[in-house]
């Protein structure tokens, strides 16, 4: 990872990590726990779309998939 | 024809084996393990078909196992056979033309994998060690990856760390060849609730590739000689993903995706991924998708060689030249009860050079094309 790389992901974080400090109270998350609202709705369908897409190009890593995927919960 | 029926699907899983293996698992906001009663199990066929190449069919079982109310065990099982044609080198033509050469079409292999995820609630987070191992034919994985995650700020952040290991093995049909190849990743990411109807989340995973690297099924013609595939024995990549989850009124959600990518043998890669779900009534929900996606070829490439390199590097497969591709799909999926949902997707593929939208592009042959297609069930007991 060069330098400036670096810098952009280290601003980005301290970011996230002061500057949003947001604070929802459970009963406003309503919104937030419907499936299609998660990060990744459904995990097995992502392992297979990034095994069929890495297999035919050269870059992977950053999306959050498990080895061998689980969209268990 | 060179090397007929050689190819086996190496050439098309080799890549993504090891980036499955040294995948880590995701941030979710909020730890949490199985309730005691729920079981849940999600299956998954895919089926894959390449315009005149590969065909892949495989069957994905998910399973979660509570244990007690600190611990859970997520095992993921996978069986595929694939079979079809893959190219070998490119040789020049009449004019400009670039002649691509490929393997008969009878090419098949198989792979199983298998993953054991056990995780752990801890007081505000949750610990996870994920062994894992694949057999083909000509290649085998085996793996580890842990993961910690915690919550912070009510909630309403997540932070993960993690870390990987691969110890795999490299062999061909049809040749002499047994080759180790290693990989170690780190990943470190954190979710963040923006407000009640958005969230954020930022990721970045570093891998080192260390090894026999190459494809032994892949060819280079440099001069008059043709050559094996010949990469570096070290491979360092860095991935940065950022990822935007918005709810829109009413009853649907954008996912914004943007992913940068590079390597230290000259590829960088962009990718940007947008998705919107919308609830339809009864129960039904519609995901439709856009993946564009686009690279700069590694240093060592060229379709075919007119003078030797100094370093005796070479590869001409075409997965790391220049070039763009896209990805439209759709899925449909049906909740019948809290416990059970049924899923069909179609998902349509293009890899081309012309597709790269900034700077030069490579030469190919014949575009890419292909169909992915999903059914999937989902049930909790």
């Amino acid at each position: 990872m060069n330098t400036r790389n670096a810098i952009i992901l280290a601003t980005s974080f301290v970011l996230l990590s002061s500057g949003c400090a947001i604070n929802l109270k459970p009963w406003e998350r309503g919104v937030l726990a419907k499936t299609h609202m998660s990060v990744e709705p459904d995990a097995l369908q992502r392992t297979i779309r990034e095994q069929v897409v890495t297999s035919k190009e050269s870059s992977s890593g950053g999306f959050s998939v498990v080895g061998g995927g689980c969209g268990c919960n | 024809m060179l090397l007929v029926g050689a190819v086996a699907a190496t050439e098309q899983y080799l890549k993504s084996l090891m980036t499955a293996a040294l995948a880590l698992p995701g941030i979710a906001l909020g730890a949490t393990v199985l309730d005691a009663d729920d079981i849940p199990i999600v299956y998954k066929h895919l089926t894959y078909e390449e315009d005149n190449l590969m065909q892949v069919d495989a069957d994905y079982i998910n399973l979660g196992i509570p244990i007690n109310s600190a611990n859970d065990l997520l095992v993921a099982l996978e069986y595929e056979t694939m079979s079809g044609a893959s190219p070998i080198f490119f040789t020049p033509g009449p004019g400009d033309e670039i002649i691509e050469v490929t393997s008969g079409a009878s090419i098949t292999d198989e792979r199983t994998a298998v993953s054991f995820n056990f995780r752990h609630l801890t007081d505000n987070g949750m610990l996870s060690i994920t062994p894992a191992g694949s057999d083909e034919n000509d290649y085998e994985s085996i793996s580890v990856t842990t993961e910690y995650q915690w919550d912070s700020n009510n909630k309403n952040t997540t932070y993960s760390v993690g870390v990987g290991y691969a110890d795999d093995t490299v062999s061909a049909t049809g040749q002499d060849l047994n080759e180790d190849k290693e990989g170690k990743s780190l990943f470190a990411g954190v979710t963040q609730v923006l407000d009640a109807h958005s969230l954020i989340q930022l990721n970045l995973s570093l891998a080192e590739e260390s090894g026999y690297l190459s494809d032994p099924y892949k060819l280079t013609l440099v001069d008059t000689s043709i050559l094996s595939d010949n990469r570096p024995r070290k491979r360092e990549q860095t991935a940065f993903l950022a990822r935007y989850i918005k709810y829109i009124e009413k009853d649907a959600s954008l996912h914004l995706a943007y992913r940068y990518f590079d390597d230290d043998w000259g590829i960088k890669a962009h990718t940007l991924e947008t998705t919107w779900n919308q609830e339809l009534s009864n129960n039904w929900l519609l995901s439709s998708n856009l993946r564009y996606y686009m690279q700069d070829k590694a240093d060592f490439y060229a379709p075919f060689f007119t003078t030797p390199r100094a370093d005796g590097i070479y590869s001409s497969d075409y997965r790391l030249a220049s070039y763009g591709s896209v990805l439209v799909g759709f899925k449909l999926e049906k909740t019948f009860s809290s416990n059970t949902s049924l899923d069909v997707s179609i998902e349509y593929y293009t890899r081309r050079g012309d597709l790269k939208i900034s700077g030069d592009y490579s030469t190919d042959p014949e575009a890419l094309t292909s169909t992915m297609a999903t059914f999937g069930i989902r049930h909790t007991f």
